[in-house]
């Protein structure tokens, strides 16, 4: 008799589930639910897009300067993705309406504050999530063409804080009318409510309550309570709104409304000042060439491309009398032998600047300023049309030999062709000779403008 | 046995009645409201707008475009018919009342803010108005006839905004047949364009209606 072989052990069975045991599976929160359902997800995308492609369309008025980018992401941000944060809010507003489920929400034991915070936040936070999608997107594509300086994040902030303020507005409005035409009609007054400010003429320091606001200057910065103070107007009037609707204790409100005039105070006050000149920003930085070439720090890194750009002109003009001594770009101060260049702010793609020949020849219409003066022959008779001729031509003569530009060819048989052709005939030395003396000629007077 | 009684004096004839009540069922009063004042923001809007002289010739175009965005919004969304399911029974056939309210609130449309940017009609005046409210209400009953009268006005804003920030500078040519609402007037090619949105979208809702709206 064999020993019975061991019984195989068998594994115990796990013990059955109890309810003490499972650990408790959450369901996902209703802030999850809700942020992740319905139409935000795709408010905030469509503000993404919108504010990107604009943006691109675009891109030769901000890529390499911080300044500009952030002052005109705050334009489209909110001119274009306000209306849009708006009518998706309102559309968000009037879901329970739609789906006819107002008055179950109204049995739920939660407070209607806390309700309505939920449901209005996909309405906030997807369009500004969007809005900061675009915004770092532009950010990103500025950083590898900036010259100098940071962006100005806090404005940025702002702006997304016053595209959610848009959206809870519009949830609010939603709530509240029941009506179809609700959501395009309220995109199109915030449309108007925030461009029309801008359109004013007048110097008000109470448009600069609008976020939307344009204010484009490369040589400037905004004061650092700036975007602080617009993102604390912004959003506390929403919360104000938002308060006033849903609080149980309508009283509340008041917090957010001080809150609000607070930040809207000094930003009445100030006005224009909230931009303020930024020397760092328009700090020559020069190249050691004779004339030198300056251009602003912003532009910095154009430096080798302007000068590149000037190089034939400054051969022309180096060492001739009367000629300028430096090229400078920007606001900087300027003295007497100092030639004036074109700003850099609208030539440039992609770090390149986009047409040289016609930079160095614009930048020529600054010599006749330059020994111009104060002289401008007030009193005198006025010269007769055909000495301004004269004298019109010779300068384009000049410009064309100094900076030839195929953009602006001469006719040919007329009088600047002419004096062009007899540029060209001189000798290096005859030119330079020539150069001195209508330098020299007061360009106040077209008269004494020489002949070449 | 008693005489059939006369219909009172004062009330209305039985037709009458029946329009009136057609128009209320497809809130028509309130559209009409809705374009009044559209026409009269319109009006205010070109007057401060050209009398800023600042903008030159095209000083308009923000109304001339936001104007017809907003009536033709309007114009969509009272294309919603609470009872679709009920008109669909009915013994006539309802393209032809369709095509009716749909054409009396456009042409209202069209003719109350062509009057509200008077002056040179060829620099985006009244020419331009009814053009761009033709075609935008021809998008607004097309999106209604597919997405529903609700959110008719969504593709009008989209396509009107978009048009408004890519638009060409110079006029005419190619460009006119899609930036149509961005040319200043007579342009040929930017009159078919509206205009065949205008027929697409109302053939388009004479024949399907508004599309069911689910909740």
């Amino acid at each position: 008799m064999t020993a019975p072989a061991a019984a195989p052990v068998a594994p115990t069975p796990p013990a059955a589930p109890t309810t003490r045991d499972t650990p408790r599976r959450r369901s996902p929160g209703i802030l999850r639910t809700e942020l992740r359902r319905g139409s935000g997800p795709w408010a905030g995308a469509a503000l993404a897009i919108l504010v990107g492609v604009t943006m691109y369309t675009k891109a030769l008025q901000w890529q390499g300067r911080w300044a500009d980018t952030t002052d005109l992401l705050r334009v489209i941000g909110l001119l274009l993705g306000g209306p849009l944060s708006v009518a998706a809010g309102c559309w968000q507003g009037g879901r329970e309406r739609r789906r006819g489920t107002a008055e179950l929400r109204a049995t739920l034991p939660r407070p209607a504050l806390r309700q309505v915070l939920v449901a209005a936040a996909p309405a906030a936070l997807w369009p500004a999530a969007g809005y900061a999608v675009g915004a770092a997107g532009c950010l990103m594509a500025t950083w590898p063409y900036a010259s100098s300086g940071h962006p100005f994040w806090t404005l940025t902030g702002a702006d997304a804080v016053a595209v959610a303020a848009l959206g809870a507005v519009g949830f609010v409005v939603g709530r509240l009318i029941p009506w179809r035409l609700a959501a395009p009609l309220l995109a199109v007054v915030t449309y108007v409510g925030l461009g029309v400010p801008g359109y004013g003429a007048h110097d008000s320091g109470i448009r600069w309550l609008d976020p939307a606001l344009q204010h484009s200057s490369s040589w400037e910065r905004p004061v650092w309570w700036f975007g602080p103070a617009s993102a604390l107007w912004t959003g506390a009037l929403a919360a104000a709104v938002l308060l006033a609707y849903a609080a149980r204790r309508r009283l509340t409100l008041l917090v957010p409304l001080a809150l609000a005039v607070a930040a809207a105070v000094p930003l009445a006050r100030t006005g224009d000042e909230v931009w303020r000149d930024n020397p760092a920003a328009a700090r020559p930085v020069c190249d050691h060439g004779s004339p030198q070439v300056c251009v602003a720090a912003v532009h910095g890194k154009l430096l080798p491309q302007v000068t590149k750009a000037l190089a034939g002109t400054n051969a022309k003009l180096r060492g001739v009398p009367g000629a300028p001594t430096r090229w400078i770009e920007g606001p900087s101060h300027k003295g007497p032998h100092d030639g004036a260049l074109t700003d850099l702010g609208h030539g440039v793609a992609h770090g390149d600047l986009l047409d040289p020949v016609g930079y160095a020849f614009s930048s020529l219409s600054s010599l006749r300023v330059l020994s111009c003066g104060k002289k401008t022959g007030h009193g005198a008779a006025a010269p007769s049309d055909a000495i301004v001729a004269r004298s019109t031509d010779i300068d384009r003569a000049v410009s064309q030999w100094l900076a030839p530009n195929p953009a602006f060819p001469l006719l040919a048989g007329k009088s600047s062709s002419r004096e062009l052709a007899r540029l060209k005939a001189k000798s290096p030395a005859e030119a330079r000779a020539y150069l001195a003396r209508y330098l020299a000629a007061d360009k106040c007077d077209p008269e004494k403008v020489p002949t070449p | 046995m008693t005489a059939p009684r006369p219909l009172a004096p004062d009330a209305p004839a039985p037709r009458r009645r029946g329009l009136t009540l057609h128009a209320r069922a497809r809130a028509v009063p309130r559209t009409l409201a809705a374009l009044a004042g559209t026409a009269l923001l319109a009006a205010w809007a070109a007057y401060a707008l050209t009398s800023a002289h600042r903008f030159g010739d095209t000083a308009r175009i923000p109304v001339v475009t936001l104007a017809p965005l907003l009536a033709s919004a309007a114009v969509g969304t009272a294309l919603h018919s609470d009872g679709d399911e009920l008109d669909r029974t009915a013994v006539r056939p309802w393209w032809p009342r369709r095509l009716t309210l749909l054409l009396l609130l456009t042409g209202l449309a069209a003719a109350l803010l062509a009057l509200a940017v008077p002056g040179k009609p060829w620099v985006f005046g009244a020419a331009a108005m009814a053009r761009n409210v033709l075609g935008a209400t021809g998008i607004a009953a097309a999106s209604a006839a597919l997405l529903g009268a609700r959110l008719s006005w969504l593709p009008t804003v989209v396509y009107l905004s978009g048009v408004y920030l890519s638009a060409p500078r110079t006029h005419g040519g190619t460009a006119a047949l899609w930036a149509w609402p961005m040319q200043p007037g007579p342009q040929q090619g930017a009159w078919w364009a509206a205009a065949g949105a205008f027929v697409c979208g109302a053939a388009l809702y004479a024949w399907r209606g508004s599309r069911p709206e689910g909740r």
